[in-house]
Order: structure tokens, then C-alpha cells, then sequence
């Protein structure tokens, strides 16, 4: 059974035995799933408050799925990863039980695991990430389907982390043909939006202004339908570099209010993308103080929280803006070397700082 | 080559949509056509001009026949009126009265409740055939319509005596049967139309079903306020009642007024749940809409209930919701201006009550305070939080615990978190509801001379470091049965030995002992590993440490014991066991396996002469 179906089955037969306990657990999803953008908090403590209540209630599947819900509102809706790999592998181990063999997330949960890792440092847990996605690759159906949506995007985000921009742009595409075959097609638009955002970080990397302005307008349209207000922040984020690009200010200007006016309702913290185009958006103006800006903004929203390959790269960033500006001071390449260490392969980045910091001395 | 083209339609799969599927329930009948019946009264008061008039709505219920009858004695319509307004779909009369009168005369448009010309559909909600007999107050002859809920009707001269005004005969369908009994009907009534000015009698009676004068128009609005709260409440009287008055509000280029009238009240106490809502009964024009709208209240003001009649919200065509428009923000806007300025006030002038009030829903109080540097400032220092010396005030806390929050972020924490608290003399604050521990946080933020200390993971900060020479034979023996064993201080004294983990231990300990024993798959075992090395390979032990106490009387006098006697070692098993015991971790049945067997053993072995 997938666990749609499961979940479906389950909603169904609380709403007809009128098991109000139940259903007063149930509503904690939905509770939780409302406010997981506006208020990823209150979203964390709704999906605790359903797991007291499965546990209360004695119900084994139950708690299995809100605590590997806990575990996606702290990777997902709070991007906080300090405690996460706890979480995630208390999963792990409660799913690989005989009385959870049937357990229709299952697959769910190990992808759980690997969104935390690839979030921690993907290039650092490269192998057994490889391997992991071996796995579900042999586990998952090739259909569409919630678990295969959800394996391609693990493999996208790996392929990006390990700056595989060519392999990630075949993911996506892959998960584009899936979303194109998919009978569910409300499904199949709410996965399209993630991917249409990260093609636009692909192609804002490689410089591809009209496939970015295309990708742009794809994912603002899918982010719009069904509802993603941080990825429709990103979606016009990227239309603004696009815009920009065109020579069409005007627009470049609203579609940058508007993303960072969306992004500033949210608490989700953005995610990688919107502050890419936003730094992108003003260093094409040469706007190397506000590019400076936006990377400050990005390192506040992500540092200390457990991303160490990301915040070591943008404090990278943010090393080479300040020395542009002729401001690199050893305190900011201390900080990013520190965070570097932290890493299972530092070697590069530190090699880059250094760097930095020879160029800064000179 | 394009031409223009004209939408055809289907007229009765248009009725059957509109009558059939606007509306979620066929108690919605009910309201809309009591409304028509007020709005034609209204009418009547208007244009007539005749101030002996005196409107009422008459309801008439005949089971045996099926029918219920609504009469009026508005306005009455003419042969045209039936044609352009009645039997035209999405155009009324009143909609358009109202916006004739929204200039010269706005109290009296105000009264109008009707906009799209649908609500006469819904009489097809309950009723298989609708008769209306009719007779305008501008003369011409009594009118009888008909319709069979097709697309068809007929019109003609009513028969008999008919006196100015409407009625409106259903003849009920079987789902809709419930109109037939006396005590539904009167409920469905007081839900939607108990507001409403005119007043509306059944069968004759000469008392009115409905209370006619809202609370807000009340002469004593507090008194009123409060009955209704307490109505609301289960019978228990609010802490806090808030009349509301017309707001204004600042566009940047123009000022705006937002009629509003009601309440906002505050009840005794809410339960601890993420899901409890700001609930808001809406009235437009007195007429009832919904009973738990959910965003005109500021996401903050979750503990606030309330009643408001605002005639600038858009319902939906349904009348059963709210249009989330430009008008329903600028209340949404003015409700948040006056309730932040109520609660301020109140704060201000009535301390106590405002007090009971942040202790009665201390939960969402601290959640909204986390967020709001101003609401922090009022309620930091009343506000109250579980401990396991009972409900205290961050203040209160402080002069126990000199100085330092000792926090335990799991559901109450383990029993020997909660002790080594208790330990130092100080309590252990339950920060197991999320909000609390950035509460905290904020707190210490604002004055230096205050420290946090998680118990739950961090309990070492409570201990003392000791010397381990005196200990060294009781050190030797744990070490020798691969205990990681060591000595501190700590409170309480009469506690010998604690054991301690680090966050995650437990898990660590079953990832590295489900990849022994192969229970993960191959391809997921890499990350596993990972997660394992990851996590032993740091300072700290994940088999756990079992402190010693070195100020403990017990285990100094077994420090001084001969070091290999018998008895010593059953007492120091017992103690490691009882240490695993009330560690707050989970034991497998092994585990519970092997400790009751270890004490067994020692107790025996005291046992022995």
C-alpha cells in the first residue's frame, strides 16, 4: 500500500467510527502542513503534539509517521539540521522492526535520512549518499509515485551539491518526463515546482539567461497554482535576474520587490536559490555592497544550524564579495576556515581561503 | 477570421447547481428567505414612508400538508418586479436599493441585507414547489407565482383576501423535513435570524423567536458582552470583554473608516494545544454568517474569541464565508489595532485581571511573546511555567534558583534530571512546549547575570568537579567491569551515583547494534556507519558515564571499605543498576533482563550472613 493510500484509508475510517481522538490527531497534520510556511514552529509543534497523541493512543504506525514528520519539519519547513540526524535515525531504526515491515512510508523515512545528510555535507557522506540511493533506486517502482519524485529529487540535490550542474539538469528532466506521465497531475505540479526552481539555479549558473527566464516563469506558475509561497519567492527571484538580463528594469525591479516582500511574510527561511539570484540580481548591476547584503542576510538564516557544506560555501561567498570591496579581514576567513574543518572534506575550501586571504595580504 | 460569440445556458442545470450546491446546508434555506422576508420589510419602511408601519415576519408550520409558510408584510411585489427580480437569476432588488441609497440615506441602505438575487433559489433547498402570493404596497391587484423547481413558472392573479406584503408557501421535500419540526425550525432561526430587527413569530405565538437587539446595541454593553461571553464559555464569565467601535485605517495615501460593531472577549483559559484558534462569530447587517472564522483575528491572539457586525466584509455568494478582500484585511487590520491597544490598556489599569489573564493562557501567551518584543516586555515577568515544584514565574524561579533556568526540553524529563535540580535546591522548568525555551532565551538575552542550563543533555554543568584518589578502589571496580566511571559533587547528597548520556546516546546505541547484527540494508548501511562513527568518535561516550558523588555520605564510606569484599560489590551493583534505572532512557527487555538479574544477585549476596 503507498502511503497516500494508507493515509486516505486511515482518515476515512477515523471520520467514519467519529473517533474524535483520533481525528483530533489527524488534524494535527493538517494543522501542521498549513502553517509549515508561515509558522514552521508551530508546524514542528503540531506534528510533536501528534505524535503524543499516537503515542497516547498506542498507535505504532502512527508515531512512526510523526516523528519522520518531526524529522521533515526540521529539514523542510525549519531547514534546521542541528538535531536532525538523531531524529531521522530513530526512523531509521524504529522502521527496519518486523512490526513495521508493512509500514507504507518506509521508503519515506530513509529518504529522510538522506535529505539530512545531503543537507549536513553532501560531498563529505558522498559514498554511502551514493549508496543509500542505490538502494531506493532498486526499491522504488519507476512509475509516478510519491517515493520516486521524492528519490529523483535526492539525486538532483546530489548531483548539485557535488557541482554536477549536467547531471542534475538530466534529473530534472527526468523528473519533468515523470511529472508529464503522472495521471495525478496536481501531484505532479507540486513536485514540477521544486524542479523548475532548481532549473533556474542551473541555469543561473551556467548563465543561460533565456532558459532561465523560461524556468522562471514555469516555476512562478506552478509555485502560484498550488500554493508554495517560498518557491514562488525563489521563481521571482530568478525572474528578476532574467528580467535584468533582458534589460526589462522595470520588471527586474517589481519581480525583486515582490520576492523578497513574499519571502519577508514567510518564517520558512529561503532556501538556497532565492539568495542566489538575489546576490546574482545585483552583482550583474555591479552592486557588490548589496550582493554583500544578501549573503549576510543568507549566513544569518543558515549559520549554526547544522548545514555545514552550505555555510561554509557562502561564507566563502562572502569572503570573496568582502574582497572585492577590499575588506577581507582575518576574523571573517577565520570563521569560514573554523566551518570548513567541520567538513569530512575540507581540503578544497580551505585551500580557497587560503587563497582569499593570500590575495587579500598582497 | 473571429467573430464573437454568446455563452447559451442550460437553465435547469444552472437552478440545480445554484439550489442545490451554493449553499453546504439546507438550514441556509431558512436564512435566506427570512432575510428576503426583513429586506422587503425594510424596503417597505422606506419607500412608504408610513410611520405606523410596524414590520413582522410570520413563520407557519403544517406537517401534515408539508408546508411551511413565510409571510411578510414588506413590500410586496408587482407583476414587473416578480419578472425582473424574483424569476431573474444573480439581479435583486435590494442590491440595487442599497446602492441607491448608499449616499443619501446610508443608515437605511445599511439595514438591506440582500446583494446577488440567488437567495430565492435556495427555497428549492427545502421545498419540491414554491407558491408566492404577493401584493405590492404600490397597489395593482395580488399576484400568485408558481415554479416546480424546473425552468418554468407561472404567474396569475391570487385568489381571495391578500394584504400587503409576501408569502412564501414551500411545500417541504423529505430531505428537508427537519423545517417541519418545531424545535429545529426555531433553532435554525436564533442561528441565523436572531439578530435581525424584525421580529419573527411561529404559529401565531405572540412572543417573537428572535432577541432582535444585538448585544453590542445593548444600553449596558459590558453587562450584555459579558452574558453573551459567558453563554459562549459554558456558562463561565470572561476575564477580559472589548467593545469594539468604527476603526480607521491608514492606507499610506488615505484614511478609511471600517464600521464595526461587537466585542472581542477573552475567556478564563484555554487548553494547551497548537490548535487552538481565534475564533469570530460574523455578522453582516445583524444577519448571521459564520461561527469560526479564523483570520480576522492577528495569528498572536489565539485565546481571543469574539462577535463582530461589520457591513463592509464581502460574503461569499453563500453567504457562508468571507471574501479575504482589500475591506476584509482593513478589519482584519482594525480588530488587531484595537485589541493590541484594549490589552495595553487593560495591562495598565487592571494589572490583576490582566495577569489571570496571560496566567489562563500562558501556553499561547508565551508563543505569541516569543515573536512580539513588546509583548514580551508586559507579560515577561508574570507569565507563568510548569515546574516540578508546580506553576512559577520566571521571577519566582529566579530567587529559588540564583540566578539560573534549569530546563528540561523532553515531556518533564527523566526522573534524575528533575533530581539533580532539585538537587541544587532549584526546580526544572518543563520547556517541552516549543515555545518555551526561546522564551527563556529571550529572558537571559535581556540580563546578563542569568544562565541556561539544559538538564536534558547537559546535565554535567550541574555537577562539581571532585577528586578521584579518595574514590579510586570504587573507580577501579566500575572501570574493571567496563563502566565508564567517574566522580563529581552534586545535590542532592543522599543521590550516590547518576549515569549520564549524551543527547542521541540511545539511538547510537541501537544503529551500532542493528549494523552488528546486519538489521540494515546493505546499501543504507554506509550512512548508518556513518552516523555511528560520527557520533562515537567525539569526546563523548554513548555507553554513558556513571558519576560517583563524592559528597554522598554512602559512597564515602564505601570508598573507605575493603576493596574486594563481597558486599561491596553487591552495593555497588546495586547502585550502578538503580543508576540505569532512573536515567530516563529506555531499557530493552534485555537490558530490564540483566539489571533485574545483577540486583537479584546482589541482594542475595547481601542476604548472606
Amino acid at each position: 500500500m503507498k502511503m497516500r493510500d494508507w493515509l486516505a484509508s486511515q482518515a476515512q475510517e477515523i471520520r467514519r467510527r467519529n473517533d474524535r481522538q483520533r481525528l483530533q490527531m489527524l488534524q494535527c497534520y493538517l494543522e501542521a502542513y498549513e502553517a509549515r510556511e508561515s509558522d514552521p514552529d508551530r508546524a514542528y509543534a503540531a506534528f510533536t503534539q501528534g505524535r503524543q497523541m499516537a503515542e497516547r493512543l498506542n498507535d505504532p504506525w502512527w508515531v512512526l509517521f510523526y516523528r519522520k514528520e518531526q524529522v521533515d519539519a526540521l529539514l523542510h519547513f525549519k531547514r534546521d539540521y542541528r538535531h536532525v540526524l538523531d531524529l531521522a535515525m530513530q526512523c531509521a531504526m524504529e522502521v527496519r522492526k518486523p512490526a513495521n515491515a508493512r509500514y507504507p512510508g518506509r521508503i519515506g523515512v530513509w529518504d529522510s535520512l538522506i535529505a539530512a545528510y545531503l543537507g549536513i555535507d553532501a560531498e563529505g557522506y558522498a559514498q554511502p549518499i551514493q549508496q543509500a540511493l542505490n538502494y531506493l533506486e532498486s526499491e522504488v517502482p519507476p512509475e509516478p509515485d510519491g517515493d520516486r519524485y521524492l528519490l529523483l529529487a535526492r539525486k538532483r540535490i546530489f548531483a548539485r551539491e557535488r557541482e554536477q550542474l549536467q547531471e542534475a539538469y538530466n534529473v530534472c528532466m527526468t523528473e519533468m518526463n515523470l511529472g508529464a506521465a503522472d495521471t495525478d497531475q496536481e501531484r505532479a505540479l507540486h513536485f514540477a515546482t521544486f524542479t523548475c526552481c532548481e532549473m533556474c539555479l542551473i541555469a543561473g549558473a551556467a548563465q543561460q539567461w533565456q532558459t532561465l527566464g523560461q524556468w522562471a516563469a514555469a516555476a512562478e506558475e506552478r509555485a502560484r497554482h498550488v500554493g508554495h509561497q517560498c518557491e514562488l519567492s525563489e521563481a521571482l527571484a530568478w525572474r528578476s535576474v532574467a528580467a535584468l538580463q533582458a534589460r526589462d528594469v522595470e520588471n527586474a525591479r517589481r519581480c525583486y520587490r515582490t520576492a523578497t516582500a513574499t519571502a519577508d511574510r514567510l518564517q520558512m527561511p529561503p532556501k538556497q536559490g532565492y539568495y542566489e539570484a538575489l546576490a546574482l540580481y545585483h552583482e550583474m548591476q555591479g552592486d557588490v555592497e548589496n550582493a554583500l547584503g544578501v549573503r549576510d542576510a543568507e549566513l544569518e538564516a543558515l549559520a549554526n544550524h547544522g548545514r555545514l557544506l552550505y555555510e561554509c560555501r557562502v561564507r566563502i561567498k562572502r569572503c570573496v564579495l568582502l574582497a572585492r570591496l577590499g575588506r577581507l579581514q582575518a576574523l571573517v576567513l577565520n570563521a569560514a576556515r573554523e566551518t570548513a574543518q567541520k567538513l569530512a572534506q575540507p581540503a578544497k575550501y580551505l585551500q580557497q581561503l587560503d587563497q582569499l586571504a593570500a590575495g587579500a595580504g598582497r | 477570421m473571429t467573430a464573437k460569440h454568446r455563452f447559451s445556458l442550460y437553465l435547469p442545470g444552472l437552478l440545480k447547481v445554484l439550489a442545490e450546491h451554493l449553499y453546504s446546508s439546507k438550514k441556509v434555506g431558512v436564512r435566506e428567505l427570512l432575510q428576503n422576508a426583513h429586506d422587503s420589510c425594510v424596503r417597505r419602511k422606506i419607500e412608504e414612508g408610513n410611520p405606523h408601519y410596524r414590520p413582522r415576519i410570520d413563520l407557519a408550520v403544517n406537517p401534515r400538508r408539508r408546508t411551511l409558510t413565510i409571510r411578510d408584510n414588506g413590500c410586496g411585489l408587482t407583476a414587473d418586479e416578480i419578472g425582473n427580480y424574483l424569476a431573474t437569476i444573480g439581479k435583486g432588488y435590494t442590491g440595487e436599493l442599497r446602492e441607491r441609497l448608499a449616499f443619501s440615506s446610508p443608515d437605511e441602505a445599511s439595514e438591506l441585507i440582500g446583494q446577488f438575487g440567488l437567495g430565492f433559489l435556495s427555497a428549492f433547498l427545502l421545498a419540491g414547489e414554491v407558491t408566492v402570493v404577493t401584493r405590492s404596497y404600490q397597489g395593482g391587484p395580488a399576484l400568485r407565482w408558481h415554479c416546480s423547481g424546473d425552468e418554468h413558472y407561472e404567474m396569475g392573479p391570487a385568489e381571495g383576501e391578500v394584504e400587503i406584503g409576501t408569502t412564501v408557501e414551500l411545500l417541504v421535500k423529505p430531505a428537508a423535513a427537519f423545517v417541519l419540526q418545531e424545535q429545529h425550525l426555531v433553532e435554525t432561526v436564533r442561528t441565523y435570524a436572531d439578530l435581525l430587527p424584525t421580529p419573527i413569530y411561529l404559529d401565531g405565538d405572540p412572543q417573537p423567536l428572535n432577541v432582535m437587539t444585538p448585544p453590542w446595541e445593548a444600553d449596558d454593553l459590558e453587562a450584555a458582552a459579558r452574558a453573551y461571553a459567558a453563554r459562549a464559555s459554558g456558562g463561565t464569565e470572561p476575564l477580559f470583554v472589548l467593545p469594539l467601535r468604527d476603526g480607521k485605517v491608514n492606507l499610506g495615501h488615505d484614511t478609511i473608516t471600517v464600521p464595526l460593531q461587537g466585542f472581542l472577549y477573552v475567556p478564563t483559559g484555554s487548553v494547551v494545544s497548537v490548535r487552538e484558534y481565534g475564533d469570530l462569530t460574523v455578522y453582516i447587517r445583524r444577519m448571521f454568517i459564520c461561527d469560526r472564522e479564523r483570520d480576522l483575528l492577528p495569528p498572536w491572539a489565539r485565546f481571543v474569541r469574539g462577535v463582530i457586525d461589520c457591513p463592509v466584509l464581502q460574503p461569499t455568494a453563500s453567504r457562508e464565508g468571507l471574501h479575504q478582500d482589500d475591506r476584509f484585511e482593513s478589519v482584519r487590520q482594525t480588530l488587531e489595532d484595537q485589541l493590541g491597544r484594549g490589552l495595553r490598556d487593560l495591562a495598565r489599569r487592571d494589572p490583576e485581571r490582566w495577569k489571570r489573564l496571560v496566567q489562563g493562557h500562558a501556553d499561547l501567551v508565551v508563543s505569541w511573546a516569543v515573536k512580539d518584543n513588546e509583548f514580551f516586555e508586559r507579560v515577561r515577568d508574570i507569565v507563568p511555567f510548569r515546574t516540578s515544584r508546580g506553576p512559577l514565574t520566571l521571577p519566582e524561579y529566579l530567587k529559588l534558583s540564583g540566578g539560573t533556568f534549569y530546563y528540561v526540553t523532553r515531556e518533564m524529563g527523566s526522573l534524575q534530571d528533575q533530581l539533580l535540580a532539585e538537587g541544587r535546591d532549584v526546580p526544572a522548568i518543563d520547556a517541552s512546549w516549543f515555545a518555551v525555551t526561546p522564551f527563556l532565551g529571550k529572558y537571559a538575552a535581556r540580563r546578563r547575570d542569568i544562565a541556561l542550563v539544559q538538564l536534558d543533555g547537559e546535565a554535567e554543568t550541574l555537577l562539581r568537579p571532585a577528586a578521584e584518589e579518595p574514590f579510586a578502589n570504587l573507580i577501579a571496580y566500575y572501570r574493571g567491569r567496563g563502566v565508564r566511571a567517574k566522580v563529581a559533587s552534586f545535590r542532592p547528597v543522599g543521590m550516590p551515583v547518576l549515569m549520564l548520556y549524551p543527547q542521541g546516546a540511545e539511538t547510537v546505541r541501537e544503529a551500532g547494534s542493528a549494523l552488528e547484527a546486519g538489521g540494515v540494508p546493505e546499501g543504507l548501511a554506509g550512512l548508518v556507519g556513518a552516523y555511528v562513527d560520527q557520533r562515537t568518535s567525539g569526546p563523548e561516550d554513548h555507553r554513558g558515564t556513571l558519576y560517583l558523588n563524592a559528597s554522598c555520605p554512602l559512597v564515602r564510606r564505601l570508598a573507605e571499605a575493603a576493596p574486594d569484599g563481597e558486599r561491596l560489590v553487591a552495593v555497588l551493583t546495586v547502585l550502578w543498576q538503580n543508576a540505569r534505572l532512573f536515567c530516563g532512557r529506555t531499557l530493552t527487555a534485555a537490558d530490564a533482563a540483566r539489571a533485574f538479574r545483577e540486583l537479584t544477585q546482589a541482594i542475595e549476596r547481601l542476604l548472606q550472613p
